[in-house]
């Protein structure tokens, strides 16, 4: 005798999935409830308070000045977001740059055979990580505009003319693009790319004939022309000029409901491609597979999303404006930089001097000058990032196996050639991954500048909220910045990620 | 072509020479000058750590420099504001730790062991770390000479300590209580011989002595109970202890009695319908099991629409939770049982955190009450303790099959570990107030808690995350076979190995958590850093004390961070995390 199970559905209450589906719906309803009623306390607060919800504080001048950056007087609040920015992106960049070259010496230098270097390295490490990241760009700044030498005549700095250190800040040379600065930039991508084309075209000559074909050299060699060419030829990229303005034209001439329908088209084609690619991937030979209710709630979201997209578009015009108008205006800003009668050349270097408009001197524009603010963050976030890669760099090399030192050793390379061309390319595609972290780290770390007020994003909204009392408005931008730099900077670091994993069959 | 040679015999290698054959210079070579690019660089070094070092010191220790100026504010870096008449509130809450760590030292008994020679090796290396420091002061006699001296003395006396001992100092061990125990004696020696700081000579001692005999009433109640029981009573002591210090110890609350009394009934009412639910649920089959569980889960959905106490409110709540996860957690008798107690226990610790917070503080200040290092604290230990549950719940609606869940989770994770944390605290400072009803805010060392506790979770449930997927399926398919619910299976078998495999991970967070508590200096909370950063180098006897409060602050931080992460690495190999 067997025992068939009865073959009826289970009743609606012990349905797994309905039960889960309800939980989740239950939820979010809670959750979305309790948004709700946060958004409407704060509709309410702001109508008893008599202030309203508007983004004109970004239009408005604000009334106030910054300490440095592209507007010191800045007209709007746009201009001020601007100025921060723009200030944050040059520690960001720079200290990537130092922080990467200082934390892979001293990686290496720790698992040197050489035992001072290795203790030194360590006893760097060991401090600067344990101690809060705060405490250290407060304590350069004041050693900066404290114990730096005074700023006494026209002779200040260790060299006069060439590098200026004092209490006031730091001034070095440097070289500034020009005017003709973009047209020849066009040369330099050409360059890039033409360069890109030789070192594979000898690269495959190498691989047929074994022969070493000098892939870097040439490439090398192909650019530098270009370079060269582009400093004599760059105004016949000034005709670029023309294509950027007809493009800025057509961009103002299109009526803004065009762009809407055009818009919101787009983001419902873009849903639905997704929603198809997603069902093709779930096409087996046998036919659709099963959708679990994952695969559901994806293209049930997709397809939400390309609507709501779609709505927004169509029914925010001053969205699909604003997107138009910034459109225009980077199109117009291009426009401006390039001139067929535009001659010079592209890059200049200047050096620092001392002026005296009033009784005392200051450091004059000429040279690239560091005001204590940005030398202490910039220097706590550089070392502060250092120690950090350092380890990783360490912990990279250390996880290549050691089979690898001993056949590069075996065949006879040097130490140093061993290191560079065995173990750090291996070591790379492990350090990679932890080394993007830590490029995010010290983007979102340059925001403690407001602690020395530096001015970066977070300090000049502080300023700006301080002045209007738009908290909320100033703390959506920040979030959005933050976010954007997030995305754009991992974003970078799994295209390089997925560019160098091994391809494996 | 070079000559191939063959071996035509193994032979075992030789053994490597011993270690007191090997002789200084020995070492020197091998170890600075192994190759010529590499006595460069050791010529280099040397050269660079002794001009480094000697204008470091040069500016450490010029006459300019205000060191004096660092003891009289002790009282300030600890606690700031807090009155001074009621500083017996502080040394309270000092004196509960003090207790708690006797009573924990007693209970897990530390049983590593150094070994002698270790100690004279420490011991060496100290003397040599201050002949060089010595040596690269600046300066004539002085202090400069008896530091060299001193160094000098201990190289002299470990290598004849160290001759003396030879193979004894191998073998011979010193149990890590002993040296605790020479520790204390040493802190008590130096509180005793230096007069820096007098006036907290004999509390100090008083803690030291409560620890010394909380560890040894320990000792006498391990020896007489279960130990399993002791340890779960120390363990909710020292959750406990947070909340205690903070909300009643330190802020001296005026509790509304008469009010809390129109609780009681409500209070009782709910613990006996709690108590009622979980023996309900986990003796009923599964159909009426889950009709009790929608019957209270109704209720504390209703509650919200009559006029009951707030507290009512919450322990419904609560109530409904319990009796959700009893099956999970009460299968057997003494899990009922055991469950239960844990129900009561969470009644009290709800009436008596509902009480707290609701209750204005007795102590008249102006500013903030909570400041200095007794804030950095609180911000560390009640931030590390609120994201701990609040990151596992994330990795879990992270990793969870549910898609509302898993967006919600990942879109919280990685928006906040998108913005920086500054951005966070100024939320809490700022956007919150805007968002609650008028007159309803909270203080700022509370919001400060809470935001950091929030934005260290979704750091948190990344490394918890990492664990869950280190967890073999093979452990979760067994737990299914043996016919475990989906809350059984991971409650038991997959987030403690999840946890245990991430151990490192989280201390490292918890360091990091620590060293952010800097932030809200920024938001104006004074914490210890904003002590030393502004308070102190503003007041007139320590006027523009900057660089000297800095590198104070750097040290103790230092200090803090550094034995945590030695703590973790010891604790990892404890754990043989990573061996297996």
């Amino acid at each position: 005798m067997s025992i068939v199970a009865p073959q009826t559905k289970p009743p609606i209450w012990r349905n797994g999935t309905v039960l889960k589906w309800a939980a989740q719906i239950g939820v979010f309803a809670g959750v979305a409830a309790l948004g709700w009623i946060l958004v409407s306390t704060a509709m309410a607060n702001m109508r008893a308070q008599g202030v309203s919800f508007d983004w004109e504080f970004l239009t408005d001048p604000p009334g106030i000045q910054l300490a440095e950056g592209i507007f010191t007087r800045p007209a709007s609040g746009l201009e001020v977001f601007a100025t921060g920015i723009v200030n944050m992106l040059r520690i960001t960049v720079s200290g990537i740059v130092a922080a990467t070259f200082l934390g892979v010496v001293i990686g290496i230098s720790r698992l040197s055979s050489n035992w001072l270097l290795s203790k030194l390295s360590t006893f760097f490490i060991e401090t600067i990580r344990n101690i809060p990241l705060l405490v250290q760009i407060v304590f350069w700044f004041f050693l900066c505009s404290l114990f730096f030498p005074a700023l006494n005549g026209v002779d200040a700095g260790p060299i006069p003319g060439w590098l200026v250190v004092t209490r006031k800040g730091i001034s070095l040379p440097w070289i500034f693009p020009q005017q003709t600065f973009w047209q020849w930039l066009v040369f330099v991508a050409a360059g890039v790319v033409a360069a890109r084309w030789m070192v594979r075209r000898r690269v495959r000559q190498l691989e047929e004939t074994g022969q070493n074909t000098h892939p870097g050299r040439y490439g090398f060699l192909v650019f530098v022309a270009f370079a060269a060419v582009g400093w004599w030829a760059h105004p016949l990229a000034g005709a670029l000029g023309w294509v950027w303005q007809l493009l800025a034209g057509i961009v103002a001439t299109v009526p803004l409901i065009g762009w809407q329908l055009v818009l919101g088209g787009a983001a419902v084609f873009l849903a639905a491609r997704w929603i198809f690619r997603f069902l093709d991937s779930r096409r087996t030979p046998a036919g659709l597979a099963r959708l679990t209710d994952d695969d559901y709630f994806r293209m049930f979201l997709a397809g939400a999303l390309g609507l709501i997209g779609a709505g927004v578009f169509l029914l925010v015009p001053g969205l699909t404006d604003l997107i138009a108008r910034v459109t225009e205006f980077v199109l117009r800003f291009f426009d401006a930089k390039f001139d067929f009668l535009r001659t010079g050349a592209p890059l200049a270097l200047g050096r620092p001097s001392i002026v005296t408009p009033g009784r005392f001197p200051q450091i004059g524009p000429t040279g690239m000058t560091l005001t204590p603010a940005f030398f202490g963050v910039w220097v706590g976030v550089t070392l502060y990032t250092a120690a950090f890669i350092a380890e990783i760099v360490r912990g990279g090399i250390l996880a290549v196996s050691r089979g690898q030192t001993e056949a590069g050793l075996a065949l006879g390379l040097k130490r140093g050639r061993l290191l560079r061309m065995i173990v750090l390319p291996q070591a790379f595609r492990i350090i990679l991954p932890p080394m993007g972290n830590q490029y995010l780290n010290l983007a979102k770390n340059t925001s403690l500048g407001i602690a020395v007020a530096y001015a970066e994003p977070i300090q000049v909204g502080q300023t700006l909220f301080n002045q209007t009392g738009d908290t909320i408005q100033v703390f959506v931008l920040w979030m959005a910045f933050y976010l954007a730099v997030s995305l754009v900077l991992s974003s970078i670091v799994n295209w390089y990620n997925r560019k160098l994993a091994l391809v494996e069959r | 072509m070079a000559e191939v040679r063959v071996a035509r015999e193994i032979r075992p290698p030789e053994p490597p020479p011993e270690a007191s054959q090997l002789g200084f210079v020995v070492w020197l070579r091998k170890n600075l000058f192994n190759s010529p690019f590499n006595s460069v660089l050791t010529v280099i070094g040397l050269v660079g750590v002794f001009f480094g070092a000697r204008s470091g010191l040069a500016f450490l220790l010029a006459d300019e420099r205000r060191w004096s100026v660092i003891p009289p504010n002790a009282t300030n870096y600890a606690v700031e504001a807090y009155l001074r008449d009621s500083l017996e509130r502080i040394w309270i809450s000092v004196a509960i730790v003090a207790v708690l760590a006797g009573l924990s030292t007693s209970i897990w008994r530390p049983t590593g062991k150094t070994s002698w020679g270790k100690v004279v090796a420490g011991l060496r290396g100290f003397g040599a770390a201050a002949l060089v420091l010595g040596f690269l002061t600046p300066g004539g006699f002085g202090p400069r000479n008896l530091i060299m001296i001193v160094g000098a003395a201990m190289i002299i006396a470990t290598a004849v300590a160290l001759r003396r001992l030879r193979e004894r100092a191998k073998v011979e061990t010193i149990p890590t209580l002993a040296v605790l125990s020479a520790a204390i004696v040493v802190v008590l020696a130096v509180i005793w011989a230096m007069p820096i700081a007098s006036s907290t000579q004999i509390p100090w001692t008083v803690m030291l002595v409560t620890g010394v005999v909380a560890y040894l009433l320990g000792r006498l109640v391990v020896a007489r109970s279960s130990l399993r029981v002791l340890k779960t009573a120390v363990v909710a002591a020292w959750v406990l202890s947070l909340p205690v210090i903070y909300m009643t110890v330190q802020r001296g609350p005026i509790i509304p009695w008469d009010r809390v009394g129109s609780w009681l009934p409500g209070i009782a009412a709910v613990t006996i319908i709690g108590l009622g639910a979980i023996r309900l649920v986990t003796r009923l089959d599964r159909e009426r099991a889950a009709l009790v569980n929608a019957a209270l889960l109704a209720a504390s959905i209703g509650v919200w629409f009559v006029s009951i106490p707030m507290i009512v409110r919450f322990l419904m709540i609560a109530a409904t939770v319990f009796s959700l996860a009893a099956p999970t957690f009460a299968a057997s008798s003494r899990g009922a049982r055991n469950f239960s107690i844990g129900w009561v226990a969470i009644v009290l610790f709800i009436t008596y955190f509902v009480t707290m917070s609701l209750t204005s503080r007795g102590l008249e200040t102006r500013v903030e009450l909570l400041g200095g290092m007794n804030v950095t604290f609180l911000l560390a230990i009640g931030g590390m303790l609120l994201s701990f549950p609040l990151g596992i719940m994330l990795a879990l609606g992270r990793t969870s099959t549910m898609p509302v869940f898993r967006l919600m989770s990942t879109g919280y994770i990685e928006v906040v570990r998108g913005v920086p944390l500054i951005t966070v605290l100024f939320f809490g400072d700022k956007v919150v107030p805007r968002f609650l009803p008028p007159g309803l805010d909270f203080e700022g060392v509370v919001k400060a808690v809470m935001v950091i506790a929030l934005f260290s979770a979704a750091y948190l449930a990344e490394n918890v995350r990492g664990g869950l997927q280190s967890v073999s399926s093979g452990q979760r398919e067994a737990a299914r076979a043996l016919g475990m619910t989906t809350g059984q299976m991971t409650m038991l078998i997959t987030l403690p190995q999840a946890l245990r495999a991430v151990i490192p991970a989280l201390v490292g967070q918890v360091i990091s958590l620590f060293k952010d508590t800097s932030l809200v200096a920024i938001i104006g909370l004074a914490d210890f850093f904003r002590v030393a950063r502004d308070i102190v180098p503003n007041q007139p006897v320590s006027l523009g004390s900057v660089i000297e409060n800095l590198v104070l602050a750097a040290v103790v931080y230092w200090v803090f961070t550094f034995s945590f992460s030695r703590a973790s690495l010891r604790l990892e190999r404890r754990l043989g995390v990573g061996t297996r």
